[in-house]
């Protein structure tokens, strides 16, 4: 073997061993409110907002309120402000970490009852 | 509409016409000319469908499904002609048309290859036609049950706002025409396998290998430009399923350009052009299929629309059926192949570069094909979706970057041959040394971060290394010192120079280009600083050094007090420093459909020369509900906003600490803006949760209630509340601003535009030199001639 095969072929190694470990790291399953014990770090939930819940503060633009799902119940902080149709949503899928009984959501997305066509939307941006 | 049915039926006809036409023409060659004539028909019959859609968006036919979801009277005429590409009807269409376009061109320039290639491409017009036909943008608007007064609607529901802009009409006509553009490749490679002919398809693919890559790749910059510009998300590209399922076809069709420059060159690589020439457009079709049948609808923000069954099961069988052909044929024909010519190279060579680089664009395209299917994978196998954050892609791509960099530095300088490790250094001195020195100033500047300024000094050594060898090409200032510099002649020579060598510099402009943006993407994404500023009316915020101050929104006009219902709504923000005064404007609108709110949000960009101000938005605008309060003792009077409140005195009714007890504190309002003052009588009330304050509407909308009360000291706080759309109650707006300072980012807009016009450069260079090239593998060229010898011959041009 070359030389310059030989020190590409350790670089593309390495490479590859990097890249399983950022799929790893970056792969964000759909848990339920039951696993979040087990798993906290970067995960996806699927959650039904409790109405009379929903606190929102206006200075700092964050959103507190409770979710369900079939297995519990757990408390949400988004700090992006509140989402439209956010009141109205049947469902939010929140992203982000849990820590000590509060999920602290990085990202929302809002799914709603009626579907609008279109081929690019701006919605959870 | 049956006109539009008929000509997307007849098209069906036609195309399935050529086919056959094509086909039996191998015994019959007159047949050929019968072949071209029914593919202009089915052209015809595709520009005819385009034609009947358009007429029907103008004329605002809403009584079809497709214009009725897709326009609306009050558009402008231009979006109703962009609105033939806003759904899925519509983009199959235009997919129709750029495949109908190529299939033209291919017609009169395959040479002794129509025959085959038309059968197959001719295949794939009928089976477009025959999606449109089973889902048809000409369906007919179903009829609500009960029927409405007013039947077909005389109004449509209108292009969603977010497209309702410049890049719509730019960005999908183009990024279809790199999309088209894959099939031709793909035909050339299955047309080669049917015929066992491997050397002649190399020459005639090659042009159009490179103008696939070259549009499909400017698509894709435009799509990040048209998202930079409206979606206010701050960023070019976002991973998003959409955006990546023209990504990966993209990366392997420039690996297919590599790979049929290396056997064209140096006879390698023969046996697995086929294959990896045919590929990139069954990607495209998978990904199609990926963003179209809703399979991904779980966890993309984007909204999917599924195919109908039928139109669904034309798409899979093209998939399917492509893979098995593809796949099937190919492992038939391996042992039948020529074997590659022998690596003679020695040390360090050019064509070692070149298989490194379609490694590395294979890898990263792999890579982004399975992450952008593991929602896809994990249900299948652990019956449990799961998604992949976005940053996965910004950090694989890290590695393959930088190989990728060093790879595409070195080859423009390597020969073919080989060259030892100090002959290959003497020549990359010069733009290492320069790329060492650009890392200096990057460090000067601020960009400190260790990887970061390493990636950028080896992408500015590409692009040093292939504008030093389109320098060369050009023979500027050749056999001259610097001083030849100080004649003014000598830079008319040199432009006359790069004129010369215009169509051999392609590809070195192409990677030049290439570079340039990269860094622009990686340092305005790496060192961005993004901050929310939230801006209060009358209030002025202090960030990025700037006093940020809410000046008003300019959708008032027509919409006071709710102006966010403009549909050109302003929101105005004064920006200013200790020595410069600028207005920021991004535009906010909100429209609502079937109950639910949707925002459109336009960015304001500031740009300067090293970055820009992007100023958006993270959450609408909202109206402060922090009431105005005002403490006042019994006979007092005092003023809070424009209003003056006189408190007149308390009065109660019920039994004290009883449920339905009220204690009423009555008090007179007056307005500067009203004729007379108003008395009210808010209240507290006991009920069985406890004592709840119970407000009273004002003239002018506003709401007065009783906050805190004293009794014993006859003291009560009143507060006012300020509703929105009631314009004269004076809402205060708090502006939740998303603001972001991207360096550099003018180099993403510098690069894309060289590539682009590299591109073209060697489209047309490597067209031209198909007849060239031809001619020299056939002793006895004929145009015409349907055989070809197949000798084993090496062909360098």
């Amino acid at each position: 073997m070359k030389l310059n095969t030989a020190i590409l072929l350790v670089l593309l190694l390495a490479g590859l061993a990097f890249t399983v470990t950022a799929f790893i790291q970056n792969t964000s399953p759909y848990v339920k409110v039951s696993q979040l014990a087990q798993r906290a770090e970067n995960v996806h939930v699927a959650l039904k907002p409790l109405k009379e819940t929903i606190q929102f503060d206006m200075r700092s633009m964050t959103l507190a309120f409770e979710g369900e799902d079939e297995t519990g119940k757990v408390k949400v902080v988004y700090p992006k402000g509140k989402p439209n149709n956010f009141e109205m949503a049947s469902q939010v899928v929140v992203i982000g970490s849990y820590r000590d009984g509060v999920f602290y959501a990085e990202d929302m997305l809002v799914k709603c009852p009626s579907k609008y066509q279109g081929t690019e939307t701006t919605q959870g941006r | 509409m049956l006109l539009g049915y008929l000509v997307v039926w007849l098209g069906c006809a036609f195309a399935l016409g050529a086919v056959v036409a094509y086909a039996l023409s191998g015994r019959k060659p007159h047949l050929i000319r019968w072949g071209r004539g029914l593919f202009w028909g089915a052209f015809l019959m595709i520009l005819a469908t385009e034609a009947v859609l358009q007429y029907a968006l103008i004329t605002g036919r809403y009584d079809l499904q497709y214009v009725f979801s897709f326009s609306e009277r009050s558009l402008h005429l231009w979006y109703k002609i962009a609105g033939a590409w806003a759904g899925q009807e519509g983009s199959f269409l235009l997919w129709a048309i750029w495949t109908g376009i190529y299939g033209l061109v291919l017609m009169r320039t395959a040479g002794g290859y129509e025959r085959w290639v038309m059968t197959l491409y001719s295949g794939l017009v009928l089976a477009l036609m025959g999606i449109l036909a089973y889902q048809s943008p000409f369906a007919p608007l179903p009829k609500p049950d009960p029927a409405p007064a007013v039947w077909p609607p005389q109004d449509g529901f209108g292009l969603n706002p977010s497209l309702e802009n410049i890049w719509m009409t730019i960005h999908p006509p183009i990024i279809f025409a790199g999309f088209a553009a894959l099939a031709v490749p793909f035909m050339y490679a299955l047309a080669a396998l049917w015929r066992n002919e491997y050397y002649e398809w190399a020459i005639r693919v090659r042009p159009w290998a490179i103008y696939a890559t070259t549009m499909l790749g400017f698509g894709l910059v435009l799509g990040g430009y048209w998202a930079y510009e409206t979606l206010g998300w701050g960023g070019f590209w976002a991973w998003d399923p959409v955006e990546n399922t023209s990504y990966f076809p993209w990366l392997l069709m420039a690996a297919g350009v590599h790979g049929v420059m290396l056997q064209i060159n140096r006879g390698r690589m023969v046996r697995w052009n086929p294959l990896l020439l045919a590929i990139p457009f069954l990607l495209f079709v998978y990904g199609t299929f990926l963003t179209r049948s809703g399979v991904l609808a779980e966890v993309s923000v984007h909204s999917f629309d599924a195919l109908t069954k039928s139109a669904l099961g034309i798409l899979i069988g093209m998939l399917a059926g492509g893979v098995l052909v593809t796949l099937g044929l190919w492992l038939y024909r391996y042992r039948q192949m020529p074997l590659p010519a022998p690596d003679m190279t020695k040390g360090f060579s050019r064509e070692a570069a070149l298989r490194w680089g379609i490694a590395l664009l294979s890898i990263s395209a792999l890579i982004s094909l399975v992450g952008t299917s593991w929602p896809l994978i994990a249900k299948l196998f652990r019956g449990q979706a799961a998604a992949l954050q976005p940053e996965f892609y910004n950090q694989v791509h890290i590695p393959w970057i930088i190989l990728t960099a060093i790879v595409a530095a070195a080859a423009p300088m390597l020969g073919w041959r080989g060259m030892t490790l100090d002959q290959i250094l003497e020549r990359l001195t010069k733009s290492w040394v320069l790329a060492v020195l650009t890392g200096f100033a990057a460090f000067w500047y601020g960009f400190r971060e260790p990887l970061t300024l390493f990636i950028v000094v080896l992408l500015a050594f590409v692009a040093f290394a292939n504008l030093g060898a389109i320098w060369r090409r050009a023979q500027v200032g050749k056999g001259k010192g610097w001083q030849a510099w100080l004649r003014p002649a000598a830079y008319g020579q040199a432009l006359a120079g790069l004129w010369q060598a215009r169509y051999s510099m392609g590809g070195f402009l192409t990677h030049f280009g290439l570079a340039v943006g990269l860094i622009g993407l990686i340092l305005s994404y790496a060192y961005e600083v993004k901050q929310q500023v939230v801006v209060e009316q009358g209030r002025d915020t202090i960030a990025f050094g700037y006093r940020w101050r809410y000046l008003g929104m300019t959708g008032n006009e027509k919409f006071p007090g709710d102006p966010m219902r403009d549909k050109f709504n302003r929101v105005r923000i004064e920006v200013a420093s200790h020595d410069t005064k600028f207005i920021v404007e991004p535009r906010f609108y909100q429209f609502q459909r079937g109950g639910e709110v949707s925002n459109v949000v336009w960015p304001h960009i500031v740009r300067w020369w090293d970055h820009d101000l992007y100023v958006s938005f993270f959450a609408p605008p909202q109206v402060s509900a922090d009431p105005l309060t005002l403490r006042l003792h019994e006979k007092e009077k005092g003023k809070v906003g424009d209003y003056t409140i006189e408190f007149k005195g308390f009065e109660t009714a019920g039994a004290m600490g009883q449920e339905g007890f009220r204690a009423i504190a009555v008090a007179r309002v007056s307005h500067p803006r009203w004729r007379e003052s108003v008395e009210v009588a808010p209240f507290r009330l006991m009920d069985r949760s406890g004592i709840i304050p119970i407000p009273v509407p004002l003239p002018d909308g506003a709401q007065i209630l009783v906050g805190q009360m004293d009794v014993s000291r006859r003291l009560v706080e009143f507060q006012l509340i300020m509703v929105p759309g009631k314009p004269e109650t004076n809402p205060r707006w708090v502006i939740p601003l998303e603001v972001y300072y991207k360096p550099f980012t003018i180099l993403v807009w510098l690069g894309p535009p060289l590539t682009l016009l590299g591109g073209l450069l060697a489209v047309v260079r490597r067209a031209r030199a198909v007849r060239e090239g031809v001619r020299k593998l056939t002793p006895e060229w004929d145009d015409t001639a349907p055989s070809l010898a197949q000798e084993q011959a090496r062909v360098v041009l």
